[in-house]
């Protein structure tokens, strides 16, 4: 595998498109000057005629990427898919004519766009994240960082027993409030909302504790007020586990966006793609129905 | 040495590490072959010896074996080290490895983030449900609602622009038909699933003619039975055929003129042999056949009494033009008239223009009538009694001329108060002398100058004779003794074709580039100024028309569509149209009577009496 779907075969697809747009352009060009052009003559007809059969082929995908090892490569149907996907624009265009306004068939043509440019969006992450993705994980899986995360923490625990019932709780409560994730927003955006609860004397405080810095301050700050040895080095200890925690965490974070944004776009394409082809069907009903 | 390490997480995965080192390191610094967290930096090493995988401790206080701590020792499988936060346990080596360690987590601690969500499918986002309610919202929205609140109901519909069928349009309605039929669909789009048909056009537009009627395809049904005029369905096509709705920008009528061509074309539906025009591809010298003119021609043999006799009207082909001389029977010189040294307009002293006496009408095709007492008579002027100069002889009524004559006369000869003296006409300078010496009795006096008078009037280029064309009959009475004959000026020579006038009033001139408006812009096509007599036929040939048009196929600079000359639907009313017309029925079977005759229906209900009036005798 060398190369993305759009590299596919020395850009055969989009060479094939160019080539769908020029024979649309033709068919379009075709008509008679003396009305305006529309999707009711024969070559407009003719084009929408090719931009339905598009639509469902292009929906075949998700049935076809379903099924491994059916005529020819995936990644040459996904070269084939945006190439001929984003020629989709301008077939049905050429087919309507470019007549747009406040009804349904208009509806139906922002729907497909909506499908179309959420797919270029899609691509367009493809294309860059996962690049930044190894960067992000060194090679390891996600689930070997949040198994090390794990190690971390309990490793955590048990220094934090060597110290003070303050410094136990803050690294107890830092551990049980580190929030990864979340809602689509903090996917996607990276918030981090972690916080600590630092003991006062009426109780607690939840302090912010994004990116673990004020645990580790708090630490620090508890490394160069203690006399005892034991907790000395038992804060060392949780310094270096908290500052490890601390780049694990940013990765993972990171990495959840990046699945995240990679995710994202196929909640819009792939409910508006069926969403299309039902408008499709409905579009083709009605301008039947008072022909 | 070839390990296999196999990390188990407690899902029941496993993910799998492949080691070839000699010597493994086990802890928690990052360069530790197998790395985990709790351990010490540097833990313990594993490497293969002679008896078989060989661990050692680096930490101080040495590894838990099966229970045991110990420094250093050798592993079987089975055994199980506990290393803080896992236990490892020695596995059978499978084949290609030297050894195989499954890491399990220890027991006792689950992260927080293992409830975390860390991925969208974790969210409420779901595909398959966005995909139902999609799917959903498109059928009820942009179907399901429209159907319910179609056609009629719309009217129920609580948001017609969004919750009714209006949704359904593919492009905005006309006005006037969104005026007409409230926004029904139903109202045009009769059946789902039928194309408009013609009757819901009919509805409002009924009286526009079919283009080959009804009546027509009925008279011809015989050649029609026998397959030699397949008029049929193609006749009278659907209106929708050139009637396109709902197109942006409104365009109500399509101007194909492949929509002409494919039966006109000499390959195309109609039976050349039958159809009585010519076949015609385009508008080119190359594809568009010569026209033809409506010219009526006046023969004496066939007057017999009525202002009509005497006139048939020819079809002339423009090749013809030059030997076709026009018979208004006027005499009348255009040189003479735009000659400024000639004549001159009475009031400004100015040349007389087209326009002098040509006043286009409101359609910008047509000319209204031109007739004696408006365009000639300021000049041409019928006053005849000195005594009361106001007074005119009655034009194009001769008898009533001679009568108004004879008593004029008789007060002259009669009135005891006349002065005798004998009125001077202004142009017969001989009159006086000749009228001077009667000394006869009255009565003969007044029959001999009446004489004289009518008589000078049809004797050279003056009076009557000098516009008119005129015969002499055998009669006692002075006003049977001429005959002047009926004057007719064509109203439109292609009756079939529309021209606007109006549109070529400005042109540029091909070669000098020149604009021409005015008398200019008319010389190009009328060559007015050089013609001597009414009989010159001042139509031009086609191929003046080819200097500035062709069709849309020849990239002329000025294309033209066929329905921008001709009509599609006839025009007329009632039953009027191509049916009436003797087309390839009757007597005469030439392709000249749909022309002659629909000129001649033209000019029946043009200009009551004017421009086609008939034209008597004038004194002057």
């Amino acid at each position: 595998m060398s190369g993305n779907a759009l590299q596919y075969a020395g850009g055969r697809y989009l060479w094939i498109a160019i080539g769908l747009l020029a024979a649309s352009f033709g068919l379009y060009w075709l008509q008679e000057e003396t009305t305006p052009p529309s999707g009711g003559t024969w070559q407009g007809l003719t084009l929408g005629i090719v931009a339905g059969l598009l639509i469902f082929w292009l929906n075949y995908l998700g049935v076809r990427k379903r099924r491994y090892g059916q005529g020819g490569s995936l990644k040459g149907w996904v070269s084939a898919h945006v190439y001929l996907g984003t020629a989709l624009i301008g077939v049905s265009l050429f087919h309507s004519a470019g007549q747009l306004g406040w009804n349904i068939h208009s509806l139906f043509f922002w729907l497909m766009m909506a499908v179309i440019i959420s797919g270029m969006i899609g691509m367009s992450v493809y294309l860059s994240l996962p690049r930044r993705l190894s960067a992000i994980r060194k090679t390891r899986s996600r689930a070997e960082i949040l198994e090390e995360l794990e190690g971390l923490e309990l490793a955590s625990l048990e220094r934090a027993a060597d110290c003070s019932e303050s410094i136990s709780m803050a690294v107890r409560t830092a551990l049980e409030q580190t929030r990864v994730g979340g809602s689509v927003a903090r996917q996607l955006l990276g918030r981090d909302r972690s916080s600590f609860e630092e003991m006062t004397s009426d109780g607690g405080i939840r302090r912010s504790n994004q990116d673990q810095q004020r645990l580790l301050r708090f630490l620090s700050e508890q490394a160069t007020q203690t006399r005892d040895a034991k907790e000395t080095t038992a804060l060392r200890h949780l310094m270096s586990l908290t500052a490890r925690r601390q780049d694990l965490l940013r990765r993972v974070r990171r990495d959840v966006q990046i699945q995240g944004w990679l995710q994202a776009w196929l909640y819009v394409h792939v409910p508006l793609s069926i969403a299309v082809l039902l408008a499709l069907v409905v579009h083709i009903v009605v301008v039947f129905w008072y022909w | 040495m070839d390990l296999l390490i196999r990390i188990a997480d407690e899902a029941g995965g496993n993910s799998d590490r492949e080691l070839t080192l000699a010597r493994i390191m086990l802890g928690s610094a990052n360069e530790a072959d197998l790395q985990l967290p709790l351990l010490e930096l540097r833990h313990a090493t594993l490497e293969m010896g002679r008896e078989g995988l060989m661990l050692r401790s680096i930490a101080r206080d040495g590894v838990q074996v099966n229970g045991n701590t110990v420094k250093r020792c050798v592993l079987r499988p089975g055994d199980l080290i506990e290393l803080p936060g896992v236990g490892v346990h020695v596995e059978e080596a499978p084949g290609g490895f030297d050894a195989m360690l499954t890491v399990r987590r220890a027991a006792g601690h689950t992260s927080v983030l293992s409830a975390q969500k860390m991925s969208l499918a974790d969210t409420f986002l779901a595909k398959r449900a966005f995909a139902w309610i999609g799917a959903l919202v498109v059928v009820v929205g942009m179907f399901v609602v429209p159907f319910l609140f179609s056609g009629e109901r719309a009217v129920q519909s609580p948001v017609a622009a969004v919750l009714s069928d209006h949704v359904w349009t593919s492009g905005e309605l006309h006005a006037a038909h969104e005026l007409v039929t409230g926004e029904n669909c139903a109202g045009c789009h009769g059946k789902p699933f039928e194309r408009v048909q013609n009757e819901a056009c009919e509805a409002c537009h009924g009286a526009i003619q079919d283009h080959v009627s009804a009546g027509f395809l009925a008279a011809n049904s015989a050649p029609v039975a026998a397959g030699t005029l397949d008029f049929g369905a193609n006749a009278n096509e659907r209106c929708g055929v050139c009637h396109r709705e709902h197109n942006e920008p409104s365009t109500l009528v399509s101007d194909a003129d492949s929509d002409c061509v494919q039966c006109h074309a000499a390959d195309g539906g109609i039976d050349r042999g039958i159809d009585p025009l010519a076949a015609v591809a385009g508008f080119t010298p190359e594809t568009h056949p010569v026209y033809e003119f409506s010219l009526p021609r006046f023969t004496l043999e066939n007057f017999a009494g009525s202002k009509d006799d005497g006139w048939r009207i020819d079809a002339v082909s423009e090749t013809e033009i030059a030997n076709s001389p026009e018979s208004s029977q006027l005499i009348f010189p255009h040189d003479i008239h735009l000659d400024v040294g000639e004549v001159s307009d009475l009031t400004s002293g100015e040349a007389l223009t087209c326009g002098s006496c040509h006043s286009m009408s409101v359609d910008g095709e047509h000319f209204l009538p031109i007739d004696m007492e408006t365009h000639c008579q300021d000049c041409h002027q019928l006053d005849f009694d000195e005594s009361d100069p106001d007074r005119s002889l009655p034009h194009a009524r001769l008898k009533e001329a001679v009568l108004a004559l004879e008593g004029m006369l008789l007060k002259k000869y009669f009135d005891p108060d006349d002065t005798g003296e004998l009125f001077a006409y202004r142009r017969l300078p001989d009159r006086a002398e000749r009228s001077a010496g009667c000394t006869d009795t009255p009565d003969v006096c007044v029959e001999r100058e009446l004489k004289e008078i009518v008589e000078a009037q049809f004797a050279g280029d003056i009076g009557c004779a000098a516009c008119h064309e005129f015969e002499r009959q055998d009669s006692k009475d002075i006003e049977d003794q001429f005959w002047v004959h009926p004057v007719k000026l064509p109203q439109d020579f292609v009756p079939d074709a529309r021209f606007d006038h109006q549109a070529h009033q400005v042109l540029r001139d091909n070669t000098t580039n020149d604009l021409l408006i005015g008398d200019q812009a008319c010389a190009t096509c009328h060559a007015a100024e050089a013609s001597e007599r009414a009989t010159d036929l001042l139509m031009p040939a086609m191929t003046t028309c080819y200097e500035c048009h062709g069709d849309r196929s020849s990239a002329s600079q000025v294309a033209l569509a066929c329905i921008d000359c001709h009509a599609y639907h006839p025009r007329g009313v009632g039953d009027g149209g191509l049916q009436q017309n003797a087309l390839i029925n009757g007597a005469e079977q030439e392709t000249q009577q749909k022309i002659v005759h629909q000129a001649a229906q033209l000019w029946e209900t043009s200009a009551p009496g004017a421009g086609a009036g008939e034209v008597g005798g004038g004194t002057q």
